[in-house]
């Protein structure tokens, strides 16, 4: 006696396993099913997204120290043009791309400052969005990390140490570089040094003097000026005055950069936990100055 | 200085003609020659000093000695000018006292009195449970005398709010005055840091402003830029003073007692969601502060506009967090801001309940503030019967 039995044929699931798809970041080949590059781990829905997309998506950096506010600046900064702009509106492409201004946003609204980005970039929230604005009839593709500041850091010191970090800063066309405005006030140069040695390493990265860094639009963005009001009159004068290696380097090496201040939080406090010590938290969430780097990079870039 | 030339004009030609005279007399006679120099000379003498001091030629003089910056108000001629400068400056508050009353016409009383029902809402005395909406009940006492359920109920007298944030023109007057030289109006631990408080130009002023005046047009808005000391400084030169916490959340969340030991509060005047039609958040889309005037359908009862919303408003009280902020360690003392601002990004942080802090010093872009008069400070007004609590409950009926 025999019995039928009906059995899938999965020669079409072996054919995709054969076809590699590349990395939208590093370039580097990974199966067609796979979440995260296996490379970089940079998020595989980039490549199948900008696949599907007539133009290609631009990226844009946000670097920065440790600590100087890239997840709550781009975390609100989305949410803000998400929610309303005159300027510029934002539409999300994929879920993975709302995680940030969420997780941002949910943790200010509690009285907190968000969790601190971890080291590994699988663990990283990426954006990727489309913007739109009156002023320009095409909208613009754009790919946006959270990177931890750690890494960067890593990455500056010992090339090559975070794959993703050297592959999206050599793809970008612009960056935002956050640095802790009232640290500076408060005569710290350390913030000084790294941002110069952050784009120091930028200059470096791109070999091709047609396309290196120098011509790259740089948005240089005093973060936390809730604290030194008057980095808001004149940041360039800002700069100029606290920040002077900072100032004469960009003066020298970068053609296309401007400086600004902006703020998230009104004022801040202090609250001791019993597993993390003595945390900052905002005392109210008042926005300031974060759309305008990002509409002038975007200019810039069109 | 041109006053001072055309009496030169005048005085030049006929002293040149008296000495013409003179000298034609001397031939006649060496003594009635002296004489008539020294009549023609006294007569010259009189008719410049004349014309110096005729009404016409006042505004001029006063012009040759002016100063640099802000134009000062034209001084008083007399205790009755003072008072009507005062009426005319906002100062009725300090008209109004008892001290003062006696020394007041029936029509600057009458006038006093109608600035103050124009100007402030009458609150009536009462409890307000700080920091909390919907029904909040008193509960028991424990042996410290904090309450056991964390809830501080704070009881009030009468008292006058400003129906609106002081404006940039109100504090003009005040700058104008030299409200920022007299010491008598400003805290003495501040004394020394007064000179540094200027505009943008460096005239004595709140921080966005030039040559001692508002940005043009912004006359009708919100004054900020200024400290916490500004801020009383200014109360006190209007004979009021800054809010305390309680006074300012009772003005806004209209608390009734519906029951023994239970009050029933609202979280915006209006109620208890937001509605950014009512009020300048972020959420409102204005991006900047507007005229005190407007947003009115956010007004309370009583006709207290913009407490929510617009811009922040420095209170009397230190800031230690509210109950939403337990644990709370401030890196410098902080004074309470209440009402939240045009930039507020959360509408849970522009509520009667939420309060912020910020340094006294500090003369933010978004911070303003308004003032209020005890009650018992003023003379009876027995016509005054704009019961706040009859609106408020009238209110609480209809809704």
């Amino acid at each position: 006696m025999t019995r039928s039995s009906s059995v899938d044929l999965d020669s079409y699931r072996l054919a995709q396993y054969a076809l590699q798809v590349p990395c939208y970041i590093c370039e580097q080949p990974n199966m067609f099913d796979a979440e995260l590059c296996r490379h970089c781990f940079a998020p595989m829905a980039l490549a199948q997204q900008a696949k599907n997309l007539k133009t290609e998506p631009n990226l844009i950096a946000t670097i920065g120290a440790s600590g100087v506010g890239k997840t709550v600046y781009l975390g609100v900064l989305m949410d803000m043009l998400t929610r309303q702009s005159d300027m510029l509106q934002v539409l999300a492409r994929g879920a993975f791309s709302i995680n940030l201004q969420q997780t941002t946003t949910a943790a200010l609204q509690r009285g907190e400052f968000p969790d601190k980005t971890p080291n590994e970039p699988d663990r990283w929230n990426w954006v990727h969005c489309q913007i739109r604005s009156k002023r320009h009839t095409r909208p613009v593709e754009l790919v946006m990390p959270d990177m931890a500041g750690e890494a960067l850091l890593e990455e500056v010191d010992h090339p090559r140490t975070f794959q993703v970090v050297r592959s999206f800063l050599l793809k970008c066309s612009g960056a935002m570089v956050l640095i802790d405005g009232a640290k500076l006030y408060g005569g710290t140069v350390e913030q000084d040094y790294f941002t110069m040695k952050l784009l120091s390493y930028l200059i470096e990265l791109v070999e091709d003097p047609k396309h290196n860094w120098s011509k790259r639009p740089v948005a240089i963005v005093f973060s936390k000026a809730d604290q030194c009001d008057e980095a808001f009159d004149d940041p360039n004068e800002y700069a100029r005055r606290h920040a002077t290696g900072l100032w004469r380097f960009c003066e020298e090496r970068f053609k296309n950069h401007k400086f600004f201040a902006a703020c998230v939080a009104g004022a801040c406090g202090f609250r001791d936990t019993a597993y993390e010590g003595r945390q900052t938290i905002p005392l109210r969430i008042e926005p300031r100055g974060l759309v305008e780097p990002f509409c002038w990079l975007i200019d810039q870039m069109r | 200085m041109f006053a001072k030339k055309k009496s030169w004009l005048i005085a030049g030609p006929v002293a040149v003609a008296a000495l013409a005279t003179a000298v034609w007399l001397a031939w006649l006679g060496w003594w009635s020659g002296v004489f008539a120099v020294f009549g023609i000379v006294g007569i010259c003498f009189g008719i410049a000093m004349a014309w110096g001091r005729s009404p016409g030629r006042a505004s001029q003089t006063t012009e040759f000695v002016r100063q640099p910056g802000p134009a000062p108000p034209p001084a008083p001629a007399s205790s009755e000018s003072l008072v009507d400068v005062m009426l005319r400056t906002g100062r009725y508050g300090l008209l109004l006292r008892p001290q003062i009353k006696a020394n007041l016409t029936s029509s600057q009383l009458r006038e006093a009195e109608d600035q103050l029902k124009r100007n402030m809402a009458k609150i009536g005395g009462g409890v307000v449970a700080l920091g909390r909406f919907g029904h909040v009940s008193q509960g028991a006492l424990l042996e410290d005398g904090r309450p056991a359920n964390g809830v501080e109920f704070c009881e009030v007298d009468e008292y006058y709010i400003d129906c609106t944030s002081v404006t940039n023109e109100q504090f003009a007057a005040f700058v104008h005055d030299g409200g920022y030289s007299d010491d008598t109006l400003w805290d003495p631990e501040i004394w020394q840091a007064v000179p540094d408080f200027m505009d943008r130009s460096g005239h004595l002023g709140p921080r966005n402003w030039e040559n001692g005046h508002p940005p043009r047009g912004e006359e009708q808005f919100p004054v900020v830029g200024i400290n916490w000391y500004e801020a009383a400084a200014y109360a006190r030169w209007a004979g009021k003073r800054l809010p305390t916490n309680a006074e300012w959340e009772k003005a806004g969340s209209c608390p009734v007692e519906v029951g023994a030991g239970t009050v029933k509060q609202r979280r915006y005047p209006w109620g208890e969601g937001m509605d950014r039609t009512r009020a300048n958040i972020w959420g409102s889309g204005q991006g900047k502060a507007v005229a005190v005037h407007e947003y009115s359908k956010g007004g309370c009862a009583g006709g207290i506009m913009q407490l929510i919303g617009n811009v922040w408003e420095w209170v009397a009280d230190e800031f230690h967090g509210g109950p939403e902020q337990p644990g709370l360690i401030l890196p410098n003392p902080m004074r309470s801001i209440r009402g939240g601002a045009f930039d507020t990004y959360f509408d849970n942080q522009a509520t009667c309940q939420f309060q912020s802090g910020e340094s006294p010093m500090s003369r933010k872009h978004n911070i303003g503030f308004r003032c209020v008069l005890a009650a018992a400070d003023l003379v009876a007004h027995e016509d005054d019967n704009d019961d706040y609590h009859a609106n408020a409950a009238e209110d609480e009926v209809l809704a």
